[in-house]
């Protein structure tokens, strides 16, 4: 592959997925159904803040939805990947490893 | 903030596991069986009792299949979700319930031919039955292990096998040596959970408050 078509790829990477945090927040969400807003915060580490703003660009992108709710009397804010936000971390991960692959070494 | 993605992944796929639940209430059943058989074989016949331990072994048995995943359940919520939040999968694919199928399948044939060696006073093959049910539970724990990449799943099998091996290898009797198979494994799951547990208690939670 030239360089040029490995710079295509890395160029072409999703930049809504391409963002650590929201990297992470999808890897999690690409592995479960469904997973709370304090799970996310456990296993992602970020702050409530960030977690809530990076939740919310993903929303408007379609991929995650989030849905607020009770889990009993206890409010509860539930994120899934949406099948775009699926096929957009596949699609993501998949053009990372033939960048990756490309890259002489 | 974690950026080993894969790390992620495997940490979300394993959440079940992660307050070690499952495994402290599943080795206390197993306890539980493997004090019931004991007390089967240690009891002489004239005991009066010895009639009680059919039915309290029913009860057990029944308490765990219908209960135990609403016990679990109802711990995870008060405890598990509220500190470190909640997940749902999906339902399992076709192949982890086929894998489930033929490991039964092996395990029902395997019982099967052992009753017949019974039947038809075959010795030799009923001592094998500690060496089968470890082989079987070693492969079971083994198959959820390489799902989850947890090594307690692991090490708990190893343990299974080489109680099985040693019981059949053994001169005791083929009830003790179930007994002490279904003792010997419920410990160490149980205490492979209680471990897990303190180990997730012990770890930060996130600041719980409003979303």
């Amino acid at each position: 592959m030239t360089e040029e078509s490995t710079f295509r790829l890395l160029a072409d990477l999703d930049r809504i997925v391409h963002e650590p945090a929201r990297l992470a927040i999808m890897a999690v969400l690409y592995t479960v159904e469904s997973a709370d807003f304090l799970y996310l915060l456990h296993s992602t580490g970020l702050t409530k803040g960030n977690l809530s703003s990076h939740l919310m660009r993903l929303e408007e992108a379609g991929y995650v939805s989030i849905q607020k709710s009770f889990r009993g009397k206890v409010p509860q804010t539930l994120c899934s990947l949406t099948p775009a936000g699926r096929e957009a971390f596949r699609a993501y991960r998949l053009r990372l490893q033939q960048a990756v692959d490309s890259l002489p070494m | 903030m974690s950026t080993d993605i894969n790390d992620l992944m495997r940490k979300a796929k394993s959440y079940w596991y992660e307050d070690g639940m499952v495994e402290t209430l599943a080795g206390l059943f197993f306890v539980a069986v493997g004090l019931i058989l004991l007390a089967d074989w240690a009891a002489p016949d004239d005991w009066p009792w010895k009639w009680a331990l059919a039915p309290i072994f029913a009860v057990v048995t029944i308490v765990w299949i219908f209960g135990g995943r609403k016990i679990i359940s109802w711990l995870k919520e008060h405890i598990t979700y509220p500190r470190t939040g909640y997940v749902a999968y999906a339902q399992q694919g076709s192949w982890s319930g086929r894998a489930r199928a033929i490991l039964g399948g092996i395990l029902g044939a395997a019982i099967s031919i052992v009753l017949v060696a019974t039947v038809i006073n075959r010795q030799d093959i009923v001592r094998l039955i500690p060496l089968i049910m470890g082989t079987g539970v070693a492969l079971l724990l083994l198959r959820i292990g390489s799902s989850v990449a947890l090594t307690r799943f692991y090490i708990v099998a190893l343990w299974s096998l080489l109680v099985g091996s040693g019981l059949a290898w053994s001169t005791a009797d083929m009830g003790l040596s179930v007994a002490v198979y279904y003792a010997a494994l419920g410990a160490a799951v149980a205490a492979a959970g209680v471990i897990t547990f303190i180990r997730y208690l012990r770890s930060p939670a996130p600041e719980v408050g409003d979303d």
